[in-house]
């Protein structure tokens, strides 16, 4: 064990009780190859230190100090991935940094003024040896709010770069000094506390380059999708924080409005990663979350399921086969007919049914098919909220929530799709998240083949598209017989057509498809929401003897 | 504001302008110590009327106490409404003294009057009573300074640990004491550093350059989304 690791092992005790008495962490590890002097991993709860660094700058004495910082991003900035993904969404849409971040600094900021008031020197000796470069001005600024903080001579932290920030940022001083002293007054509420710290600091911030950011040290973790996708609607806190900026002039209203607005939850879209830029690979998933809640308010709550029925009523006897239950033996039954020898060796069981009729039959299952419009006229569901997706979601997870089966698939000039029948929501509303584009060209042909795939058994099916389908429905006389195959044998075929012109819906309806047309784009939830009542609801079970 | 009567700090000690060309090393103030009685007081009196009377007779008792002659009522009130008597030590107090002592100004008599609780102020107070006549010491000390910290209102100490240790720096400055622990050097420096109408100006200079800096970036924004839309349709 190194003499780092020992001083670590006796540190990090002491380091955990300057923010509580108890906490469950994993010890630190030694990692010379990380970037930055210390580093936390919030999705492991892990804090490494680059024992190299350490070494090199001789900063063995501000081990503890660095150890209670790296503790402090697990304890209360942000600990939490889903307020780092808060704070990441309106970092975003403040200040539009494709690279940069500031949430660090902040974050940094927050915990020493804490830790700073039994650890100053260390934390000093932590920034003095670290340096300030000019790449950086947020951080050359940064060291300049330590110095009003800390009480210290203008440039102990930035040496040379003092005088070089006062060209640059003329008044920067004061800016520093009233940021060390106003932004803990706005505690407890951390969304004003950050748009207050972002106000400040996007003067400092390049106009048409990003800075090259400084790091000292680094907190990371990705949030999960569902962390996104509940950061995608502002809370209420934030809703506080980004009025009390406007009344204090940190922000125009234009920004308000961007930031909880009307359009704001667009807005907020469009700064998730992957929309404009960075990696895209989860928008699909943190997409598919928020769609679920969006569809959520939608979805009807299922009725208690009946249970299977007490068979009590005796009807005929039947022959007992030796391991069914004795107590079916209909004794008074097998002695009367067979006698008391033959009876004893042969019993009889009794029959028995349930009180009510029907009660005891296995409750209905839904199961639904669901033949999606992707193509160019719709916007993609993962940048945009596209109301026919939604309807979708709704019409999806309606059929789940009644422990129904779902398949999906989407279309424009090609199609694609999850054709299994699936039980689960993540995948489906998965699934729902492609998106083609395009010209639009009905599936007809799957429709059929699905209609001979299901035989006796057909399910419900549902068309989401707008007027492109009557085109693609006229195109060919074989589209239209498959369209009246799969009505008449659907239960039922559903069309929710958007701005569906009158002769087309007629002829839709005469074929045997039901159809729900959609005047607002607005308008799809709420029938989808109604179609999955009509569909998923007590009554058509109850109409329809077991199945609508 | 401070700067307006006595100058930026540092150019000139601060307690030549109250008349007193004399640093006393003995007692330093202890600053927490100091700070501390300060926010207590200004807790106490947030939000409430200052009682002018009550003021005065508590500055009078802490004046029997050193002991020093209390404070003559009639060139107290006749200074506390602008007109002070006698020759000031300088332009600046002379200015400070022009002007009726406001309800916040008594609010700060009230949190000067409470830190002579703290004994090494006190000692300080008693020291420079010595020098010259109570009557004066009170009218030139208490009422310019209460008047010449016009920005540092009892809100604003509530809210700026800053803004409590300008104060309390101020005063020790003014009464012409030491900080204890800290070189002379480095008390003038952070007086310097946090002169608030200095940071006031600091911030206009800021604030100058920043509405340009957002000018300039609402205008990237503005084509940032012309941009976006521009895609989406292509799309």
């Amino acid at each position: 064990m190194s003499d780092l690791a020992k001083q670590i092992e006796h540190d990090w005790p002491e380091a955990q009780r300057l923010w509580a008495s108890s906490i469950l962490l994993h010890p630190p590890a030694l990692d010379s190859s990380i970037e930055a002097l210390a580093y936390t991993d919030l999705e492991t709860r892990e804090v490494f230190v680059n024992e190299a660094q350490v070494e090199n700058l001789k900063l063995r004495g501000s081990v503890q100090g660095i150890l209670a910082h790296e503790i402090g991003h697990h304890i209360k900035y942000p600990c939490t991935l889903a307020l780092h993904a808060r704070l990441q969404l309106l970092e975003k849409q403040l200040l539009h940094l494709r690279h940069y971040s500031l949430l660090n600094l902040f974050t940094d900021f927050l915990i020493n003024e804490h830790v700073g008031k039994t650890h100053r020197e260390p934390l000093i000796a932590v920034y003095t040896a670290m340096g300030a470069a000019e790449s950086d001005p947020p951080f050359c600024f940064y060291l300049a709010c330590y110095e009003e903080l800390w009480g210290l001579e203008p440039g102990r932290l930035r040496g040379p770069l003092a005088r070089w920030m006062e060209d640059k940022f003329p008044g920067y001083r004061g800016e520093a000094q009233m940021l060390a002293s106003d932004l803990f007054n706005l505690a407890p509420n951390v969304f004003t506390q950050f748009i207050y710290f972002a106000s400040v600091y996007s003067r400092y911030l390049g106009l048409e380059q990003e800075p090259k950011p400084f790091l000292v040290t680094r907190c990371h973790g990705e949030p999960s999708p569902d962390d996104y996708a509940d950061a995608i609607v502002p809370s209420p806190a934030e809703e506080a924080a980004v009025e009390r900026a406007l009344k204090e002039g940190w922000i125009p209203e234009g920004k308000a409005r961007d930031l909880t607005g009307q359009d704001s939850e667009q807005d907020r879209i469009s700064t998730l990663p992957g929309v404009l830029g960075g990696d895209a690979r989860a928008l699909p998933k943190v997409m598919a979350a928020h769609y679920r809640r969006l569809a959520e308010p939608y979805l009807m709550v299922p009725p208690p399921e009946k249970r299977l029925g007490e068979p009590i009523v005796p009807t005929t006897l039947e022959e007992w086969e030796p391991g069914e239950p004795l107590r079916d033996i209909d004794w008074p039954a097998t002695i009367s007919q067979r006698g008391d020898r033959y009876g004893a060796a042969l019993p009889l069981r009794r029959e028995r049914e349930d009180t009510e009729e029907g009660v005891a039959e296995r409750p209905w299952r839904a199961r639904i098919e669901i033949y999606l419009d992707v193509s160019g006229s719709m916007p993609d569901p993962k940048t945009v909220i596209n109301a026919m997706t939604l309807a979708a979601q709704i019409l999806a997870l309606s059929a789940l929530r009644h422990r129904g089966l779902v398949r999906a698939l989407i279309y424009s000039g090609n199609a694609m799709k999850m054709w299994a029948w699936v039980r689960s929501e993540l995948r489906i509303s998965r699934f729902l998240m492609n998106y083609i584009g395009g010209g639009t060209d009905f599936p007809f042909k799957v429709l059929k083949e699905s209609i001979e795939e299901c035989g006796a058994d057909q399910p419900i099916r549902a068309i989401i598209s707008d007027t492109d389908f009557d085109s693609n429905y006229g195109k060919h006389q074989t589209s239209a017989r498959a369209f009246a195959e799969a009505a008449k044998r659907s239960r039922p075929l559903v069309l929710l057509q958007h701005g569906g012109i009158d002769k087309n819906v007629r002829r839709y309806t005469e074929a045997g498809a039901r159809v729900i047309v959609v005047r607002r784009l607005d308008d799809f939830p709420r029938l989808a929401a109604a179609l999955a009542r009509s569909l998923f609801g007590d009554r058509a079970r109850r109409e329809d003897g077991g199945g609508p | 504001m401070f700067t307006r009567f006595f100058g930026k700090p540092g150019e000139r000690p601060l307690r030549e302008y109250f008349g007193f060309p004399k640093r006393l090393d003995s007692p330093a103030v202890v600053l927490p110590r100091l700070s501390g009685i300060l926010v207590e007081a200004a807790r106490g009196i947030e939000g409430r009327e200052p009682d002018p009377e009550l003021v005065f007779a508590r500055l009078c008792d802490a004046f029997r106490s050193m002991p020093a002659e209390p404070v003559d009522d009639a060139v107290w009130k006749q200074a506390a409404a602008g007109r002070a008597a006698g020759p000031p030590p300088s332009e600046e107090v002379a200015e400070a003294l022009k002007i009726a002592i406001t309800k916040a100004g008594w609010r700060r008599l009230h949190l000067l009057v409470e830190s002579l609780q703290d004994p090494a102020i006190h000692e300080l107070v008693r020291l420079r009573t010595a020098e010259r006549d109570p009557d004066r010491t009170a009218v030139l000390l208490f009422l310019a300074f209460a008047n010449g910290t016009e920005l540092l209102t009892i809100d604003l100490l509530l809210k700026s640990p800053f803004r409590v240790e300008e104060f309390a720096r101020k005063w020790v400055a003014a009464i012409g004491g030491t900080v204890a622990e800290e070189p002379e050097k480095r008390s003038a420096q952070r007086l310097r550093n946090l002169d608030y109408g200095e940071v006031l100006g600091n911030l206009q200079k800021a604030q100058k350059q920043r509405e340009e800096h957002h000018k300039r970036l609402a205008e990237i924004e503005r084509q940032r989304k012309q941009e976006e839309y521009e895609r989406s349709t292509r799309e």
